[in-house]
């Protein structure tokens, strides 16, 4: 009887055993599936902000775009307009044709330049033609002229060839990234490098002016603030690269933009 | 015999979860597991006998195969292949990996002891192991209708 009651009472020992474990390992599953979840979920909405942002970047762009051809081109096409129907009303006129005739063909002149300078925002020639050091290279000329910034661009390698898209992206957040330093860093000077190793080009910015952390960023990020930033987070992602704010071991402000050239599994 | 069942079954697993990661540390740990189950599985025989239960080596082929389970579902959230997990072959058969050894691990761990000190092994643990069977099979299945290529409409 006794024997009996001592294999009852391991046969529930084990059976209890048996049942805690599968209750642990469902546990586990459970987690799993409910974690997968949360991280799918977490991703949409990141992609979905990321979406919004870049849409708000480019109509940002387009009303930008408009805005100048509407009060440089427009107002200059208007008064050529005007210009020719004077002439035409003072035909007879040769003093008054001769002198709005030269008129016109310097406001023709000026317009040509407007429209040069409107398409050369739009996509620098130096990057299509030479690539992105060169441009890095003329953007960071433009900006210390203007005396407000000292940047200096110093790639390790300048003949490092980058695909067109990656390129133009790179340009892109180079630009973004330039224009949040002369806005919100009260930096004097700028670094910028750029290497290429067998794994990766990466582009370090450093600066003396005020940094943010990743933290801070993703902070800005979720309070649905910086477009900016989500732009070059979508712009990062569609180059296959990551972007990482900090400080340097010296302590300046820096972002490294590490462009893989693993290909996407 | 079924210590030869035994080391044909983790070899074979272990093979499988060598395919499923990636990384050469996993796949070198999993190389050394394998090592290190035979190392186990031939005490066992040395100290049991070859007719005896092999209780120490299924107990120690339940605990690593948990251990590779664990690792692939730590794989299957860094590396999501498909949007939802419940779609993904391998969570299936993973789960049913690890539901099926863990649950029999304190049948494993006490076979051994239950069949030298009681005339027959209980039925209720019996009925453990063959509803764990049961459950692995159809675990196994559903990973099985999982990996059927989705319908071309």
């Amino acid at each position: 009887m006794e024997n009996g009651g001592t294999q009852t009472d391991i046969v529930l020992l084990i059976a209890a055993g048996c049942m805690g474990m599968l209750i642990l390992v469902v546990s586990i599953i459970l987690f799993v599936v409910y974690y997968q979840k949360k991280v799918l979920a977490q991703k949409n909405n990141f992609q979905r902000e990321l979406l919004s942002a870049t849409v708000e970047v480019e109509e940002k762009e387009r009303e930008r775009i408009a805005k100048n051809i509407h009060d440089d081109l427009g107002m200059k096409l208007s008064v050529i307009k005007l210009n020719l129907s004077k002439i035409s009303r003072n035909a007879d006129n040769k003093a008054i044709t001769e002198s709005v005739t030269a008129d016109n063909l310097k406001i023709l002149d000026e317009t040509i330049q407007s429209v040069r300078s409107i398409a050369k925002e739009l996509v620098p020639p130096t990057l299509v033609k030479l690539g992105y050091p060169k441009a890095m290279n003329e953007l960071c000329r433009q900006i210390t002229n203007t005396g407000q910034l000292s940047v200096s661009f110093l790639p390790i390698d300048t003949h490092i060839q980058l695909p067109e898209k990656t390129g133009m992206q790179l340009y892109r957040i180079s630009q973004e990234l330039l224009n949040n330093i002369i806005k919100h860093s009260s930096a004097t000077e700028v670094v910028i490098d750029l290497l290429e190793n067998e794994t990766c080009t990466r582009l370090l910015i450093q600066h003396n002016g005020k940094g943010i952390t990743n933290t801070e960023i993703n902070k800005l990020m979720s309070e649905q603030k910086g477009v900016g930033l989500k732009s070059i987070e979508s712009r990062a992602q569609m180059i296959n690269a990551t972007v990482t704010y900090g400080f340097s071991d010296t302590g300046l402000a820096q972002t490294k933009i590490e462009i893989s050239h693993a290909r996407k599994k | 015999m079924s210590r030869i069942q035994g080391m044909v079954e983790f070899i074979l697993l272990s093979l499988f979860f060598i395919q499923i990661f990636s990384s050469s540390k996993q796949t070198l740990l999993i190389k050394a597991f394998i090592f290190m189950f035979m190392g186990v599985a031939a005490f066992d025989l040395y100290l049991n006998g070859f007719n005896s239960l092999d209780n120490i080596s299924l107990t120690t082929e339940c605990i690593l195969l948990m251990i590779y389970s664990l690792l692939a579902f730590f794989h299957l959230l860094q590396n999501p292949v498909h949007d939802k997990i419940l779609s993904a072959p391998l969570f299936w058969f993973n789960t049913a990996i690890l539901m099926y050894f863990s649950g029999n691990l304190f049948l494993f761990v006490f076979s051994n002891y239950l069949e030298n000190h009681f005339a027959k092994v209980s039925p209720a643990l019996c009925g453990i192991h063959s509803l764990l069977n049961i459950v692995f099979y159809l675990l196994i299945s559903i990973g099985f209708w999982k990996t059927a290529a989705p319908k071309q409409i």
